[in-house]
């Protein structure tokens, strides 16, 4: 049994134009003291994975389907009580730009205190300033300074006492939502450098999400690729790099520099993710896929595992765990116009919803010509 | 065609409280340092520099836009540092700049039509007629094709990538011969950026624009400029050819940075070499060497005079004194210095570097406001 295990997590939101699944059918695992990365464009559904998991959904929020057991308990049930008490003692979260959450008129030592008391209730105020000391100096702070501001801190010091807040309780799992994504490249290098020494000596299990896989290549032992809600692909970092199965994933590998490297402009991934209160049916990610078959339109692929813990939901990805190219396959027309595309003339035509226009109704891609018209 | 030489910019900082109970003047942070580059004619330069080094305000300086304490901005060898009025305004029209924040640097209730339309109009150039063409050939080389799509479309209605092609557009239409991009891809996903930098580099090709192109991120830059400059508190320390740059970095500063440059490749995860601390404030640039207080490499001539810029060849330059012999640097030594021997250098900085804590290495020096 994982310390964390997602099963078939369904998540709806309620919007002035309808309701709209924004997690739907999501299932991972976190062991001990693993890292594991959820990874996918904005809109996929990885923050709102994670404040699930948490528990945090907003007002119009909540879970339909599924379960989230910790340490075999499941947390969707159970009630507001006990599951503050698992809150930030068992799990805990770092948001992105949760360094500009701090108030500003109170002293940072007294705002980590405040979950330790809170929680905690047999610890004395002077135990809790004790502790705030020690997770200041494990994240890397002065413990003098838990006299000050905030605004006597740097982005990436604020950053550091967010963690010790979401350490503070002595947490089994941290979930960072693009904890590094508004800080400079050194800093962030210091903060996931701080991450990964946390979970070496406190044996802490972690979800990472980042848009950037490089992130967590580097970070991460296994990784959770999302796309419009749903897995698309989980693997160790290492085989998703090597042998990356579905289109979307090797499409989001290939769309990071890798300095030093080959240089050559990625690719992208023309269009852009699918508004989820109508999603594109069959395989969401088929308009733009260079790899789309008529099934992919129909039906949704079942998720397969190749090889432990390597799984895949995708039609073109044969039973011998390897993915067809696209010319096996009997494309759709809107994959034939996106693989014929020359890359280097056509794509900014089609980047980043470019192309919608061109989308039917169901999201599909209804031809393109050389010239990016219908 | 652009020439900076000794470009400085100044800013008077606000005076803290005790500053004012003192009766002591207001600091002056020193944003750009004596910078000279130059930008040639089809040629795309990257400026990396972390948020503080001053590459935001070297860019718009080059625009003009803020004030200019010293140096000179040569264009085509003229000196354009202080024109104004008329003369100021034919220079705008070939030198543009866009912006990090396409949320923001568009105006919500104008139509796509209307926002790129503007700089025509301020600038009096053609008719009514002549104007529609001029935009919607802007808007189909930012990539916003089929034209008929975008042109009446208002900012909410458009994705953050599609914005971002809006502002290059607008940035085009006067068809400048220089543009200034400053982290024009920062806000938006990777799955996108390629697109836009694709459209940048089409620009080089098709119209021979210079392009200087300001970033935070060393692989960015290596992957669509020419020549890579990296800035370190109002300098630049290093500048050459990107390739060479990144493989043979000749300053410790950039060889720092790529040595955190995430990898998607988990099997070339390298050994990172994590400066500690953060880049001091601008207002208190260390002496001696500025990259002296967290530099691994540091000895005691860096403590005592800042090095000038030493030619290496191939169009490389290092403001190090270890590239004064023209070799290759050493490798770092295992362990970075720690940063107690920084605060020796600068009285004034507020260091809290704490010896006898558990993990001193760890514990860091702070930028304070």
């Amino acid at each position: 049994m994982a310390l964390l295990e997602v099963r078939d997590l369904v998540v709806e939101f309620d919007l002035p134009g309808g309701r709209v699944r924004a997690v739907d059918g999501v299932t991972f695992d976190v062991g001990t003291a693993e890292a594991v990365g959820l990874v996918g464009e904005s809109g996929c559904g990885k923050t709102t994975t994670a404040l699930a998991i948490m528990r945090l959904l907003p007002e119009n929020g909540r879970i339909a389907a599924g379960s989230v057991l910790f340490d075999g308990e499941d947390l969707v049930p159970m009630k507001r009580g006990p599951l503050r008490r698992r809150r930030w003692s068992d799990l805990s979260i770092i948001f992105q730009g949760a360094m500009n959450a701090l108030n500003p008129v109170r002293r940072v030592g007294d705002q980590v205190a405040e979950p330790i008391l809170l929680h905690e209730p047999s610890v004395t105020r002077k135990g809790a300033w004790r502790r705030v000391g020690e997770l200041f100096e494990l994240v890397g702070i002065n413990r003098d300074r838990r006299r000050d501001y905030p605004h006597q801190f740097s982005g990436g010091m604020r950053q550091r006492v967010m963690i010790a807040m979401a350490l503070a309780n002595r947490p089994r799992l941290v979930i960072g939502d693009e904890p590094t994504t508004a800080l400079d490249v050194m800093v962030q290098a210091q903060i996931l450098e701080l991450l990964e020494r946390l979970r070496a000596e406190l044996g802490l299990a972690m979800i990472l999400i980042t848009h950037d896989l490089s992130v967590i290549s580097e970070t991460c032992d296994r990784a959770v690729v999302m796309y419009a809600g749903q897995v698309a692909e989980t693997g160790t970092v290492g085989e998703l790099y090597r042998r990356p199965l579905h289109p979307y994933t090797e499409r989001l590998m290939r769309s990071v520099p890798d300095i030093g490297n080959v240089r050559r402009l990625p690719a992208g991934i023309p269009g852009h993710p699918p508004s989820l209160v109508r999603p594109p049916s069959g395989c969401r990610f088929h308009p733009r896929c260079d790899h789309a078959m008529e099934v992919c339109r129909r039906t949704f692929p079942a998720e397969r595992t190749f090889d432990p813990g390597h799984r895949v939901a995708c039609h073109a990805v044969g039973d011998d765990g390897r993915t067809r190219a696209p010319s096996e396959l009997p494309l759709l027309p809107s994959a034939r116009a996106l693989a014929d595309l020359d890359p280097r003339r056509e794509m900014p035509t089609l980047l980043d919803g470019a192309g919608a226009a061109l989308v039917g109704v169901d999201g599909e891609i209804e031809g393109i010509t050389a010239e990016g018209r219908p | 065609m652009i020439e900076l030489r000794g470009l400085r910019v100044a800013f008077a900082r606000r005076r803290s409280f005790g500053e004012v109970v003192r009766g002591l003047l207001a600091p002056s942070v020193r944003a750009v340092d004596g910078v000279d580059l130059e930008l040639r004619r089809g040629e795309i330069v990257a400026l990396v520099g972390e948020s503080g080094s001053g590459k935001t305000t070297t860019g718009r300086a080059i625009v003009r836009l803020g004030p200019i304490s010293a140096g000179q901005i040569l264009m085509e060898g003229r000196d354009v540092t202080a024109i104004r009025g008329v003369d100021l305004r034919a220079y705008r029209r070939r030198v543009q700049i866009i912006f990090q924040d396409p949320y923001e640097s568009l105006d919500p209730r104008r139509s796509v039509t209307d926002q790129v339309a503007e700089p025509l109009i301020v600038q009096g150039i053609g008719n009514r007629a002549e104007r529609r063409e001029r935009v919607d050939r802007a808007l189909e080389e930012a990539g916003l094709r089929p034209v008929a799509l975008y042109r009446d479309r208002y900012p909410h209605e458009l994705s953050g990538g599609q914005r971002q092609r809006v502002a290059i557009a607008s940035a085009m239409v006067l068809e400048p011969d220089v543009l200034v991009a400053d982290e024009p891809v920062s806000m938006l996903d990777v799955s996108l950026r390629s697109g836009i930098l694709r459209v940048m580099m089409d620009l080089r090709e098709q119209r021979g624009i210079g392009i200087l192109f300001i970033t935070h991120d060393l692989s960015l830059a290596w992957l669509i400029a020419d020549r890579i400059a990296v800035m370190y508190l109002g300098r630049i320390v290093e500048v050459g050819p990107a390739e060479i740059l990144v493989r043979d970095p000749r300053h410790p500063y950039t060889k720092a940075l790529l040595s955190v440059m995430p990898s998607p490749d988990p099997a070339r995860r390298r050994k990172r070499a994590i400066l500690r601390g953060e880049t001091p404030d601008p207002s208190l640039i260390p002496a001696g060497c500025r990259f002296h207080t967290r530099c691994p490499l540091v000895f005691d001539r860096c403590r005592a005079e800042d090095p000038p810029d030493f030619e290496l060849g191939e169009g490389r330059r290092s403001a190090c004194w270890l590239a004064e012999g023209g070799e290759p640097l050493p490798d770092f030594p295992a362990e970075a210095p720690r940063l107690a021997s920084a605060s020796a250098h600068h009285a004034s900085a507020k260091m809290t570097a704490d010896a006898a804590s558990a993990e001193p290495s760890l514990v860091e020096p702070d930028r304070r406001p």
